[in-house]
């Protein structure tokens, strides 16, 4: 399944004096099993693309075509699950179970096939089933009740899945756990990953493909060793390259021989250290 | 969206006579307008407030836009108002019935009246709202009623109440707008269906915003507990708005439209 | 000086805090670290008595948090930023919200607008004076809770994870802001966070695990201990991570290095 935006635009309170254009002109495609991050500031439109590609707004201009067609009034939910920044926020129902159940009660699953959904979507999110599905999603803690609230999404079993800054708030245990969780949507479901994030070395590891937008245009798209040569661009977006890329620029500049390929810590180490048993008098 | 509809009758700021006068003079001159609206009783009483009203918004400055966009909402109503009148007077000669409908000269006379009555209480209520800042608003409802404090009137707490929502009015909204939107990004669907189901396609809606707001609750008396506040007491201003003499000029304007308008009831 | 005394400390029979002992000089910058549910700000809220010790007691400049009359004088003193930019801030403009503590206090008008003005100008905050609050983003909102301790003339400031729910560009605003009350008002500074970049600002570092302090020191000392971080459910950043691989193959003086500079100066030294 792909999604495809085609010069596709979109100002809110369109129609008045007061319009605001949050997206300008964006091409855009994302093919199935793709890992693409979405990177820019708050206010670069980053999470009006995101629902944009969730089927949830339409283009003020251009185009969105979901899987060949344009997103009906319904929705695309199964299709396309958009995991909304801070999600914990729209918990509801008196159990995990109901609220797991949500969405897949919502498309018509049965209730035989609500137990085995909820208890698959739970496992995945390292909740034991027979343990919490009785509880008040509002007994729990910050980062367990984020859990329950992304089960409520893998439930609706979506092959396309958003996540719009999905670590915002956690701890480093909780962004290890995230990560994790996509890999395996990715890797092992086949699922394809769209991940908003403001955080350069977050994706910097895990993005196959980084789209960087920047007031509402999108201004660089590629694997993220293209994005991050692109320094200038960044700059000027006021985007600062990820820590292990800046200090092997700076390396560079003081005119020790290193490739400018590292983005990341370990890459980053890797060079340094085979410089240093190279030329080094270690 | 929600929030893009609730902006009339909000603050617009520009320099003039009117937004400089002080807002218990501005509130007393509203209420005084709108308790001559009920006096008026003929043509020449409805001309003149027409005429304040249009003389009022020329000295304040605001550009039409922004006072039209007030009154478009309250043109239906007041439209409403009128043509509800029209077949419930049953005073005068009849000109036109249906069964139990009639149509009086003096019954199109008198819905046309209570249509302008209307539009003219709440454009010029709007006015308040339009010259003035809702701090100075505030301060102002908390300054008439302080008098009233030696009766135990919780003048202060409530201008605090009015202040703190005006403040939260905007971001709720805009939290609600994206509630619905998360939401229906799991399929909720809100308007289908029996009523029992719509009230219950409300709960995952209602459910989180009131869960924020009581959050956003606590958090604020957290942060206001940490800023020193304990109600009222032993607390001061810092904009003490101050009565003029041309706060007490206006309000005698005020006064004298009242004399000329119980006057013109003679006619 | 604030001195943080056998505090305990439980939310319904759950031990939050378990006997700490601290205390935070003025004109010192105090990072706490530790991972979600450690307590780090349950520990922030006992020193301007938001949550008052089931044991032990706070001073501040000798004033009890246990005594009712004391503890506002407190709390004039001990500023809070907290971490929801959106929840803390109570007036309609932002002038008005710098206002509300000095208001509070009972001040006269006079001395409020030099307040306001002042506390303005430091925070760059001038040209969003008139604004309503929904309209600012999140880093001009923690800004604005900043002025708000300034213009209170508060001595220490103690900061909830306040750059957790903003952008990488907005959270250097507000460090930027920070930085400027501990070096030019000698402000106390207690910052509570598990972003580790913003702890290397800090003189000292104290590590909460569980309700218990279990490491203090500067932040070089700190993050020298790879298997405390970890340990902690935290991550060095990335800078540090690196140092810390190099000094694993060998290069130990590179242990515990955080800063970009120092890195580039300590490498170019061993070419």
């Amino acid at each position: 399944m792909q999604i495809e935006l085609t010069k596709a635009s979109y100002s809110y309170q369109a129609d008045s004096p007061f319009a605001v254009e949050a997206l300008h002109d964006i091409d855009l495609t994302i093919d199935a099993n793709e890992l693409v991050a979405i990177i820019g500031h708050s206010g670069s439109g980053k999470s009006t693309l995101a629902q944009l590609l969730a089927g949830l707004i339409l283009p003020t201009a251009g185009s969105v075509l979901i899987d060949g067609a344009k997103p009906s009034k319904g929705g695309v939910f199964r299709q396309v699950g958009l995991v909304f920044q801070y999600p914990e926020q729209q918990l509801f129902a008196e159990t995990i179970f109901e609220e797991v159940a949500f969405g897949a009660k919502n498309y018509g699953a049965s209730e035989q096939e609500l137990a085995g959904i909820v208890e698959s979507a739970l496992t995945e999110v390292d909740l034991q089933p027979q343990q919490f599905m009785e509880r008040s999603p509002f007994s729990l803690s910050g980062g367990q009740k984020r859990r329950v609230a992304i089960a409520s999404i893998l439930a609706i079993n979506p092959q396309i899945m958003i996540l719009d800054e999905p670590t915002a708030g956690l701890d480093q245990r909780g962004r290890r756990w995230i990560i994790d969780l996509v890999k395996r949507l990715w890797q092992q479901q086949g699922k394809t990953i769209i991940w908003i994030s403001h955080n350069m070395e977050e994706v910097a590891d895990i993005a196959q493909r980084i789209v960087v937008l920047s007031a509402g245009k999108k201004i660089l798209d590629g694997d993220p060793h293209q994005v991050f040569a692109a320094e200038q661009q960044l700059f000027t977006s006021g985007l600062d390259l990820p820590q292990p890329a800046q200090l092997v620029r700076r390396l560079r500049q003081r005119g020790i021989p290193l490739s400018a390929q590292a983005i990341t810590a370990q890459e980053a180490y890797q060079e340094i250290a085979a410089w240093l048993g190279g030329g080094g008098d270690v | 969206m929600f929030k893009e509809k609730l902006l009339i009758g909000q603050y617009y700021p520009v320099d003039s006579p009117i937004h400089r006068l002080d807002a218990r003079a501005k509130i007393l001159a509203s209420l005084i307008y709108m308790i001559t609206l009920f006096v008026v009783n003929n043509w020449w009483g409805y001309a003149l407030m027409a005429a304040v009203f249009i003389l009022y918004t020329a000295i304040s400055r605001l550009p039409m836009t922004a006072v039209w966009r007030g009154l478009k909402v309250i043109i239906y109503f007041s439209i409403l108002t009128m043509v509800f009148n029209f077949f419930f007077y049953d005073q005068g000669e009849i000109i036109w019935q249906y069964k139990a409908l009639i149509l009086t000269d003096q019954g199109i006379l008198h819905g046309i009246a209570m249509g302008l009555r209307l539009l003219l209480l709440v454009a010029f209520a709007s006015l308040l709202t339009l010259t003035t800042t809702p701090i100075q608003l505030t301060d102002g409802l908390e300054g008439l009623f302080k008098p009233l404090t030696v009766i135990k009137f919780p003048a202060h707490e409530i201008a605090m109440m009015t202040s703190i929502a005006l403040r939260f009015i905007p971001t709720i909204l805009e939290e609600f707008d994206r509630i619905i939107l998360a939401q229906r990004a799991r399929g909720a669907t809100i308007s289908q269906g029996s009523f029992l189901n719509r009230v219950k396609a409300l709960i995952p809606l209602m459910v989180p915003l009131f869960v924020a707001a009581f959050r956003r609750a606590e958090e604020l008396a957290q942060a206001m507990e940490a800023k020193c506040y304990r109600g009222g007491e032993g607390r001061s201003r810092w904009k003490v708005a101050k009565w003029h003499q041309r706060d007490s000029e206006y309000l005698l304007v005020f006064t004298a439209i009242v004399v000329v308008a119980v006057l013109l009831r003679g006619i | 000086m604030i001195e943080i005394k056998g505090v305990c400390f439980a939310y319904d029979d759950t031990p939050v805090l378990k006997d700490i002992n601290l205390n935070i000089a003025r004109g010192e910058w105090l990072a706490i670290i530790g991972p979600n549910g450690s307590g780090k700000s349950t520990l922030a809220r006992q020193i301007n008595g938001l949550l008052l010790p089931d044991s032990g007691n706070v001073f501040v400049d000798g004033l009890s948090v246990l005594n009712s009359d004391q503890l506002w004088q407190i709390r004039a003193k001990v500023a809070f930023v907290f971490q929801n930019p959106d929840n803390q801030l109570v007036a309609t403009s932002v002038e008005d919200d710098i206002a509300f503590g000095p208001e509070n206090l009972g001040l006269a008008p006079e001395l409020i607008s030099a307040r306001v003005e002042n506390a303005l100008k430091i925070t760059g905050l001038q040209q969003l004076r008139n604004k309503p609050p929904h309209l600012l983003s999140g880093g001009e909102k923690q800004r604005v809770a900043i002025a708000g301790a300034l213009a209170m003339a508060a001595e220490y400031l103690i900061m909830d994870e306040p750059t957790s729910m903003l952008d990488p560009q907005l959270r250097s605003q507000v460090l930027a802001a920070v930085k400027q009350l501990y070096t030019d008002y000698q402000m106390g500074i207690v910052y509570v966070t598990n972003i580790l970049e913003e702890a290397f600002l800090a003189d000292r570092v104290i590590a909460l695990a569980d309700g218990a302090i279990v490491a203090q020191g500067t932040p070089t000392q700190i993050f020298a201990d790879a298997g405390l971080i970890s340990q902690l459910g935290l991550e060095l950043p990335s800078i540090c991570q690196i140092a810390s691989l190099l000094a694993d193959a060998g290069y130990q003086q590179l242990r515990g290095v955080g800063d970009i500079d120092q890195l580039v100066e300590a490498l170019c030294k061993l070419s």
